[in-house]
């Protein structure tokens, strides 16, 4: 035990009595303990999640602060033993003996366990104090265990285990109070405990030791409730029709409550880049302010309503109960593709945003079904690419709304059906063999906290800024600067076009602004053409030429690789040198109407659909392949994920040109 | 009056039984163990099937039928105690 205080120990049979008040609290115990509800009650919102180093295993880092108390609160991921083989058990371990390197270990635990399954949450008590640390034991939901007649000595408790022992009902705060005083007395437990390595001793032990201090009024006998609830949540038809009624409600939720302030965000940064475009001279720099920074912020922050409502409401969900019956239902059709039903948590999340849901893959216990789960997750379509859907479905349907319906659906199809081909050749592949099978204990049906999934909203979100922020602000930077650099030299044409229109402006001041509007979208165009992206993108245009793409396209293609809705934007600057009108009609109406160097419709049928094939399926997005990277520890991956991704994506649109080209459809 | 083992995916809805051996690898077995399906643990089937969900205690299990299958268990009489 590490510890910057000195501490008196009173020897076997008598607590702590601290010379100063021990610090650093580990929250250790079993999943859905009500361990989170308890540190969120003492955090509130001063808390950040972060990995252990060298581990993609979380914790929780939050302070309480009141008066003379200060407590640094460490929320362990939720284990079911400290022993097991399993990342997150090895990694707690490590931390509670104080062998992991820069991260300083625990000084007490708060040992949690929850007082309507005592006897199962000993076997764990019984671990925990074993860890050498002083330590108060916390029962949590005693008003869930009074209402079903289940009561607990905790004085016979306390003495039983040799260290204080406290009941708290984390969601109403009752006994937060008593929790705290003994917080600052903690005591190594004395109490006769079991051997943790003997499993069936130890399950004697807890049974022995429930049965000394647990009350248990009348026999309530079996759950018929839960157990008909339970039936049909796992049922395989009506398990399944739930399933698909509570994903349609929660996806329409989140679209219909998210586009207005998706809509104020992007009015907001638009309004701070005209503000500092008033007060910056016109230069580099100011074109670096706005187009880079507050342009890479804002394409990043726009996502957050959509991120932020859906981890509220998979939150509620969780809370409900009903996740991890849903867990199984689904499980039945991902298993056929060699993934584990945990995974469609992370492929929920997709549909807002890759990044998140990647990172949420933490959830799946076994290495490779995780690992195949990142790398497919991807492919469902996410919120960036609807910008890009809107416009090429556009240019195909835009005036038969029922057939655009249709194409938006077959988007999301296409990319759950690449998702599930993938995963099942990867799981026969690179990451042979068959997904775990699921054991998933079944939390109680309860009512959802508003607190935790308001808490861990503002967590994840707040996690998702800092992570993805830093990366996609990065990334948006070089990608404008490889946008706007080389400059060159106006052709002598446009430099005396500008002199005119501006000579033009004390007599005819109209006409001459139009003109002028004219020279710079003009002017714009040459910049883009002759920047970094616009020369590639002349360089690689024979490799897009097979899927119905030109040099300008190719410059779309090649910039949405920031983010994908960039495609819209760059388009318009590279046909009409315009990257601020973006009112749909008329970019589409422009689009429509711009030409390729030869005087050919830019973009026809056939290359309409061979383009939006290739955004369902291709990886343009290079926040995520970092965020790959990171969660799965190398490059291989994220660099496998983009190589095969793009891969597809480029057959297949080359596939759906030639295959339209040969029916006569150009 | 306990009967010979059979795989827990033979039992009914309501059934009790006593878990009498496990035919599975031993970090397997150990997560069961944490999860509180020990060795001589009793539990109530609430549905047999895919997932089969047993209680024990009052910890509620989801198991998949391929490990459920591979879990042995006398069945006990409604009428012996608890």
């Amino acid at each position: 035990m590490t510890s910057d205080h000195s501490v008196n120990v009173a020897g076997r049979g008598g607590a702590l009595a601290p010379a100063t008040a021990l610090r650093r609290f580990a929250l250790l115990g079993n999943p859905n303990t009500g361990k989170t509800t308890l540190f969120n009650r003492l955090c509130g919102m001063r808390s950040r999640t972060g990995n252990f180093p060298g581990s993609t295993v979380e914790a929780r880092f939050g302070h309480y602060t009141r008066q003379d108390d200060r407590f640094e609160l460490v929320d362990l991921p939720g284990l079911y033993g400290l022993n097991l083989e399993r990342p997150e058990s090895a990694i707690c371990r490590e931390y509670l003996s104080g062998h992991l390197g820069g991260t300083p270990a625990p000084e007490a635990l708060l040992v949690i366990a929850d007082a309507t399954n005592l006897e199962r949450n000993l076997i764990f008590v019984n671990q925990a104090l074993q860890q050498g640390l002083p330590a108060v034991v916390v029962l949590t939901m005693t008003d869930t265990a009074e209402r079903r007649g289940v009561s607990t000595d905790i004085p016979k408790l306390a003495s039983r285990l040799g260290c204080p022992v406290v009941g708290v009902c984390a969601r109403t705060g009752e006994g937060v109070e008593s929790l705290v005083e003994a917080m600052r007395a903690p005591a190594l437990a004395t109490g006769a405990l079991s051997d943790p390595r003997d499993a069936q001793r130890a399950a004697e032990w807890a049974g022995q030791v429930h049965e000394e201090v647990a009350q248990i009024e009348g026999d309530p006998g079996p759950d018929r409730l839960t157990d008909r609830l339970d039936r049909a949540f796992t049922h395989p038809i009506l398990g399944l029709a739930a399933f698909v009624a509570i994903m349609t409600g929660l996806f329409y939720a989140i679209f219909a409550l998210a586009s207005l302030p998706m809509d104020l965000i992007e009015l907001l940064f638009e309004r701070l880049g005209d503000l500092i475009s008033q007060v910056v001279p016109e230069g580099a720099v100011r074109d670096l302010m706005v187009d880079g920074v507050v342009g890479g912020i804002a394409g990043t922050l726009v996502f957050l309503p959509q991120i932020c409502l859906l981890f509220f409401l998979i939150t509620l969900l969780e809370d409900t109960g009903y996740l991890a019956r849903a867990a199984f239902v689904i499980d039945r059709l991902l298993r056929r593709a060699g993934l584990p039903g945990q995974s469609f948590i992370p492929f929920l999340s997709a549909h807002a945003c890759a990044i998140p849901a990647i990172m949420s893959a933490r959830l799946i216990p076994d290495h490779r079904d995780r690992l195949a789960t990142i790398l497919v997750t991807p492919f469902l379509s996410c919120s960036a690419r609807l910008p890009v859907y809107v416009l090429l479905i556009g240019v195909l349907f835009g005036d038969r709304p029922l057939m655009a319906g249709l194409a938006f659906t077959g988007c999301y199809v296409l990319g759950a059906l690449a998702a599930l081909v993938t995963a099942l050749i990867v799981r026969r592949t690179i990451l042979r063999g068959a997904s775990r099978p699921m054991v998933l204990e079944f939390p109680p049906y309860r009512t959802p906290s508003l607190r935790t999934a308001l808490l861990t909203t503002w967590d994840r979100a707040s996690l998702f800024v800092r992570k993805a922020g830093t990366v996609i602000v990065g990334i948006s930077i070089v990608l404008w600067w490889a946008g706007e650099y080389p400059r060159v030299e106006m052709p002598v044409a446009l430099v005396e076009q500008r002199a005119a229109a501006e000579a033009r402006l004390a007599t005819e001041p109209e006409a001459a602004a139009e003109a002028i509007v004219d020279v710079e979208r003009a002017e714009a165009k040459v910049r883009k053409r002759e920047s970094i992206i616009g020369r590639v993108g002349r360089a690689v245009e024979p490799v897009f030429g097979p899927i119905g793409a030109d040099w300008q396209l190719g410059v779309g293609v090649l910039s949405s690789l920031l983010a994908r809705e960039v495609f819209v934007t760059s388009l318009n600057v590279v046909i009409a040198g315009d990257a601020d009108d973006d009112d749909p009609e008329r970019v589409r109406a422009r689009i429509l109407g711009a030409t390729r160097d030869d005087g050919s419709p830019l973009l026809t049928t056939s290359s309409a659909w061979s383009l939006l094939v290739y955004f369902v399926l291709a990886m343009q997005c290079l926040p995520t392949l970092a965020v790959t990277r990171r969660e799965t520890g190398s490059w291989k991956w994220a660099i496998l994920q983009f190589g095969w991704m793009t891969g597809v994506a480029y057959v297949a649109a080359v596939i759906v040109r030639q295959v339209l080209l040969a029916a006569g459809v150009t | 009056m306990t009967k010979p083992p059979i795989p827990l995916t033979q039992l009914r809805d309501g059934d009790r039984a006593k878990v009498t051996a496990r035919d599975m690898c031993c970090e397997d077995c150990e997560y069961l163990n944490a999860m509180g399906l020990t060795d001589r643990c009793e539990l109530r089937v609430c549905r047999v099937g895919e997932p089969c969900i047993v209680q024990i205690a009052n910890t509620r299990l989801g198991l998949a039928s391929s490990i459920a299958e591979r879990i042995l268990v006398s069945r006990v009489d409604d009428s012996e105690p608890r």
